[in-house]
């Protein structure tokens, strides 16, 4: 054991998604990884569940338990239920409690867009657990680090990161952003329209978790790709009784395209205000795409035949900004310093 | 000195039946909830099966009583000598050890119903009382495992009313309670019969008909011979009013028990109607358990499955599923949760 005072900090990296929450603890890497979700006992306000546990509840609960995302389109909209999440998570997993997380240095990370509120709220929340030293990033960031890509040199990479609640569009050049725009349409806004799809189409309500099943197992935008059919069940509407509805993956990527296309608009938007240097290196190096969206079936493709430059998916699209968190802890952040070296 | 023990007693205070568990020892009474008294002195003379042998045969100084109508406590007092008789009859004198009271309830009873069965404790001296959903008992008795992220449906057709529910979680999502369960069935035959054959019979011998004549759809009962079923009831002519016996066919008790359904019929599908899609989606997969006596209908699984087109499972101990589920449930001393979910 180091008993150098230096060595007791304690370096944590903080992904608060939307759909996913990661933590990153410096020496141990990332020790956890699950969804964003937690479960309260209504009657004594105590937490029964967090993460895995809480997503399987989600829509199936009786009314002694509530059921609560503290995240909405990537910003936190319920600061109660999101310190109850983390305290929870970080005491579960390695007994860290608010002693040893004030001689903590913490980085969270935010989308692109956030308003300064939205920001705030976040430091409170690192206050609020009594994290002492807390500086805030932007996810874009931390996932390039994540994907391996040395972002400390002078040339031009363009993340394109599709998460639960929002969808992030940044150039990064010499160790920091040099333009980042948001939206809020991404995992969470597709889910939804599949349930809308089947809805309208089909005249059957399915949950929120079928609804994402659905999602992950058809979602393809290769037009091309051979139609696959699965069978999910809902309440039929008319009669009110339970029923199988089939889905096939032609109808899923007609809702997802238009988002999808959205992305596209966001991606052209953000090339068009990129000085031209910087679109010669993303011409060259092509754009990197990150986050749960980034699992579609045929997402470079579709991208790749609009945009005309070529798209790489990152090997680690769920974890890549956890893991970039490990070198933002070592430099602060700072563009000087090429943490990928030290 | 006796040792002083800590028992919980489990019971199902049924239209019908009165089944009391005793922790450790088992189902020690399950007996039709009818008392016969003394008119003149007002104390018990018998009960269960001896006072249901009784009904309809007394002469003026002793009177039958079914202290329980349709789920509620019509006359508390009563009831309350009922308990107190049997479980001072199987407890031989230990009811002061007696430190726990689990009571299964019909679904949708009123307040003043509940706080007039909680009083029941109180007043046996029982400090912790705790009423639960026959409907949870019921599931638990029969094998299902409620406590974890899953929905499953339980149907309990018991003697005075039909419970529906949705359980998730170790707890009710919703349910819906009818009253119209097997006492109102042999109130239809009697009627029938009185209106058909001009004929009028009594509660035991509408039972006993329906009993063995009970179906509700396929191929109606047949004997040993292939020859349909009949009954011969026994009874006196409403006109000359001198003894009588009528042939009662299937098809007659079919066409009453289609009739009575229908209201059970809407309401299953109101049920199923409220509940969320994503627990109707479970319902689909895990179907409908169907338990308490009139579980036993013939064909009872297939007129459900025709309605809520998903598969119907029978219990596989209709009448005791209630009690056995009491077991399990008084170690839950009223939580809706089992700890940690792993």
């Amino acid at each position: 054991m180091e008993t150098g005072k230096e060595s007791e900090k304690l370096g944590l990296g903080i992904d608060l998604g939307t759909a996913n929450l990661l933590v990153f603890l410096e020496k141990k890497g990332i020790i956890f990884n699950e969804p964003s979700v937690i479960a309260f006992d209504r009657e004594s306000g105590k937490v029964i569940a967090a993460g895995r546990d809480a997503y399987k509840m989600v829509g199936k609960v009786h009314s002694k338990i509530s059921i609560i995302k503290p995240l909405k389109d990537g910003g936190i909209s319920d600061l109660h239920a999101a310190k109850a999440l983390l305290t929870y998570v970080l005491k579960k997993v390695e007994d860290l409690t608010e002693k040893s997380l004030g001689r903590s240095t913490t980085v969270i990370c935010c989308p692109s867009e956030v308003t300064k509120i939205e920001q705030d709220v976040m430091i409170d929340l690192a206050r609020e657990m009594n994290m002492s030293d807390v500086f805030i990033e932007e996810e874009i960031k931390a996932g390039a680090l994540g994907a391996g890509v040395d972002i400390f040199q002078s040339k031009g990479v363009m993340i394109v990161d599709i998460g639960g609640g929002t969808t992030d569009v940044g150039v990064i050049s010499f160790g920091d952003i040099v333009l980042s725009r948001s939206i809020r349409m991404a995992g969470t806004y597709m889910t939804n329209e599949i349930t809308k799809l089947i809805k309208k189409t089909r005249n059957v309500e399915i949950g929120e978790l079928t609804a994402e099943r659905c999602k992950i197992e058809l979602a393809n935008l290769n037009p091309n790709a051979e139609t696959v059919i699965e069978k999910f069940a809902g309440r039929d509407m008319v009669k009110g009784v339970p029923k199988w509805v089939d889905i096939s993956s032609e109808e899923v990527r007609k809702v997802l395209e238009p988002v999808f296309e959205e992305v596209v608009k966001l991606i052209a938007a953000v090339l068009k205000d990129t000085s031209p240097e910087l679109s010669a290196d993303i011409f060259r190096n092509g754009i990197l795409v990150t986050g749960g969206g980034a699992l579609t079936t045929g997402i470079e493709g579709f991208i790749k035949e609009r945009i005309q430059v070529p798209v790489t998916v990152i090997s680690n699209p769920l974890t890549c900004v956890a893991e970039g968190l490990k070198y933002l802890l070592k430099n602060r952040g700072d563009y000087r310093v090429n943490s990928m070296q030290m | 000195m006796s040792k002083k023990k800590n028992l919980s007693v489990g019971v199902d205070l049924g239209t019908s039946n009165l089944l009391i568990y005793v922790e450790g020892q088992g189902t020690l009474f399950n007996e039709p909830s009818v008392i016969a008294i003394d008119k003149e002195s007002q104390k018990i003379i018998s009960v269960g099966y001896e006072a249901a042998a009784l009904a309809g045969k007394t002469h003026d100084k002793v009177e039958v009583i079914h202290p329980l109508h349709g789920g509620v406590i019509t006359d508390t007092q009563r009831v309350k000598q009922f308990l107190l008789f049997v479980l001072d009859k199987i407890l031989l004198s230990r009811i002061g050890s007696v430190t726990r009271l689990l009571i299964c309830i019909p679904s949708e009873i009123t307040e003043t119903e509940k706080s007039a069965i909680l009083e029941l404790g109180s007043d046996l001296g029982i400090k912790n009382t705790v009423l639960n959903e026959e409907i949870k008992a019921a599931a638990v008795g029969s094998g299902v495992d409620i406590f974890v992220p899953n929905g499953h449906m339980v149907i309990d057709i018991g003697g005075g009313t039909a419970d529906f529910g949705i359980l998730s979680l170790g707890a009710v999502v919703l349910s819906k309670s009818l009253k119209v369960a097997g006492n109102f069935f042999d109130k239809q035959i009697i009627d029938h019969v009185k209106a058909v054959h001009k004929l009028e019979i009594g509660l035991q011998t509408a039972e006993a008909a329906k009993i063995k004549l009970a179906s509700l759809t396929g191929p109606l009962p047949v004997d040993d011979g292939g020859a349909t079923l009949t009954y011969t009831a026994m009874g006196r002519d409403v006109i000359s009013g001198l003894p009588k016996q009528a042939v009662i066919e299937a098809q007659e008790i079919r066409t009453i028990l289609l009739y009575c359904f229908e209201s059970i019929k809407s309401v299953l599908l109101a049920t199923l109607e409220a509940t969320p899609p994503e627990l109707a989606g479970d319902i689909v997969d895990n179907g409908i358990l169907l338990s308490g006596g009139c579980s036993q209908i013939r064909g009872i699984s297939e007129y459900f499955e025709a309605i809520a087109q998903v598969p119907v499972t029978l219990s596989a101990v209709p009448m005791t599923a209630v009690v056995d589920g009491c077991k399990k449930l008084i170690k839950l001393n009223g939580k809706h949760f089992l700890g940690e979910l792993k």
